[in-house]
Order: structure tokens, then sequence, then C-alpha cells
């Protein structure tokens, strides 16, 4: 049986319109993207505040100078939480009293408090170094809070993709 | 050789690319498809509990299942705890935001109180999961205890990979 012109060009119309909504998917940012992603990439913190507030080329500078210090200001903090938290796994795994895993919860509840106190006080000097407009945009304030918890954990940079890592 | 039919034909140059199409779609729960402020899970990374799991090397049929029960049965107890350390975590960034730092080291004992009774809980979970492993695989038992950390958190950042709700 032979296939006819017109079943042929019937098909090809069919496989046009099939095809269009991934092209039309393969633009970056916008259409049913979520935020955040832009062509299919994750964006890292800076961007993500970048994009959020609307951030300058100089604003942008400087956020990224106060993160950048306020991550190395972080170490001591840091080690800290994680070595309070491997001491009370420790503990656990020497089955040792219910005293001294009493007490390894309570240093590890301080060192946490002391991550997310350094954490929403960076947010606060972040904010302040924003134009009136850009404060009060509420959304952006609120993305940024939510942005802080756990920037400082990774050792070698806070400007990464935000993962599930937490305290 | 027989020469294919015109049906056939047809059903092959149609429907392999919506198939094709179908394959490369994103993959939509329903939730998240309005910014309700929820977390939005990453598909691309495991849940913790899962991580967890992986890294101990449970038994898929026997101590696994047990474990997520034992996760889930935690979860619940934490419940309220997470949320008294988002509260007091919210009131740290608002004091934060005022530069109202003469507040903040009491805000800061209040977070260390409910961190100290979040911290229990992963404690009794990570305790029970303890005694039901096996010898050879208590060794990885540390690394697992570090990827159980703020498990239980109502943390908004957790799995989300970037994807953010504000500003939009």
């Amino acid at each position: 049986m032979r296939v006819s012109l017109p079943l042929l060009a019937g098909t090809m119309i069919v496989i046009a319109m099939a095809a269009t909504p991934r092209a039309q998917r393969g633009g970056g940012g916008g259409g049913g993207m979520p935020p955040g992603q832009f062509g299919g990439f994750q964006l890292n913190r800076l961007e993500i505040l970048t994009a959020d507030f609307q951030l300058t080329k100089d604003q942008k500078k400087a956020v990224k100078a106060l993160l950048d210090d306020a991550h190395k200001g972080a170490a001591a903090t840091r080690d800290a939480l994680i070595s309070s938290h491997a001491a009370l796994g420790a503990a656990i795994a020497a089955n040792k009293g219910q005293a001294e895993i009493d007490a390894a919860v309570k240093q590890y509840g301080q060192k946490a408090a002391e991550m997310a106190t350094l954490e929403m006080k960076t947010l606060g000097q972040l904010v302040q170094q924003l134009d009136v407009p850009q404060r009060g945009n509420q959304a952006a304030v609120r993305s940024a809070f939510l942005l802080m918890r756990g920037i400082f954990l990774d050792a070698k940079k806070w400007d990464s993709v935000p993962d599930s890592r937490s305290y | 050789m027989s020469r294919p039919s015109a049906t056939a034909l047809f059903a092959t140059l149609v429907l392999v690319p919506i198939v094709l199409s179908a394959q490369n779609a994103p993959i939509q729960s329903g939730m998240g498809n309005d910014d309700t402020g929820a977390p939005k899970l990453s598909l691309a990374e495991p849940l913790p509990g899962e991580k967890m799991i992986d890294r101990l090397k449970l038994d898929d049929k026997t101590q696994a299942p047990e474990v997520r029960l034992l996760l889930m049965d935690a979860s619940r107890d934490a419940a309220p705890v997470a949320q008294k350390v988002l509260d007091i975590r919210l009131r740290l960034g608002n004091l934060a935001l005022q530069n109202n730092l003469e507040e903040m080291p009491a805000a800061t004992e209040a977070y260390a109180a409910a961190a100290t009774e979040m911290a229990a809980i992963e404690a009794r979970a990570f305790t029970k999961i303890y005694a039901m492993l096996k010898p050879n695989q208590q060794p990885n038992a540390a690394p697992a205890f570090a990827m159980m950390a703020g498990i239980f958190q109502l943390s908004p950042g957790r799995g989300r990979g970037g994807q953010r709700g504000g500003g939009q």
C-alpha cells in the first residue's frame, strides 16, 4: 500500500504540533520556569539575591564583600557547631550515660543558636546596604531570610546553590 | 519484505514525538503551582532521611522500613519544636532588620533552648537507629549522624536547590 501525500502532510503537521511545547519551554527564565531557575540552571545565593532585590552592579559587589567577610568570620562558629554535633554522635555511639548525652545536646543547641544569630545579624547588615524601596520589597526580604539558613555551613564558600544541609 | 501499512507509519510518526515530548515535560505534583511560601522539594536531591539510610547501608527489606517509621514518629514529635525554632528565628531576623541588638541575646537564648529540645529529639531517634545497626554498619554512624543535623527542622531551604519564591 502506498502512503498518500495528504496523509504524509497531515502527519508532519501533527509532529510539528507535538514538538512545539518543548520548543516553548526552552526559553530561559520565563513562562513555566520555576523562580530561581534560568534555562534549567539553578541559581546560587548571590544570583538569587541579585534577582530578588534587583541589585545594581555596585550593590552586588558590596553584598558579595559583606558575605565574603561574614563567611570568613563564621569559621569558628561553624567549626564549633560541627564538632559539637560530632561529639553528640560520638556520645551516642559510645553508649554514654544520659547525663553526658544531655550535656552534648545542650552544647550543640548553644552552638546552633550562635550560628542562627550570626546568620540573622548578617541578614540585617545586608538589608541595611540596600535602598529604601529594595528594603520595602517584602518578598525579597523573606527570600533573603530563607536563604540565610546554613549559608555558612560550607567551609569553602557561601555562594553556592542552596542545598539540604542544615543544623 | 512487506511494506509497512499507512496506519503503522502514521502511529510511529505521531506517537513517538508525543511520547518523547512527555518525557521532557516537568514532573508536577500540583503543589507549588502558586507561590504559597511552602518549601518546594527538588526531585534531584534525595531526602536527608534517605541519604542517611543509604550512608548506613541499611537492609532495604528489614532495617530501612523500620528507620523510616522511626523517623516519621520522631518527625511528629519534632513538629511543634520545629515551629518554635522557626518562630524564634523570625524574631531574631526581625530584631536584626530593626538593628535592635539589645534584645538579640534574649532571643538567642530562647533559640538555644528550642534548638536543644530539637537536638534531644534527633539524639533519641539516632540512639534507636544506632541500636539497630550491625557491627559492619556502625563505622558509618558518624557521617550518617552528620546528615541528621536539622533533619526535623521546618527548613525552607532544604532541598529547594535554589528555587526561590521571593521577588516574584
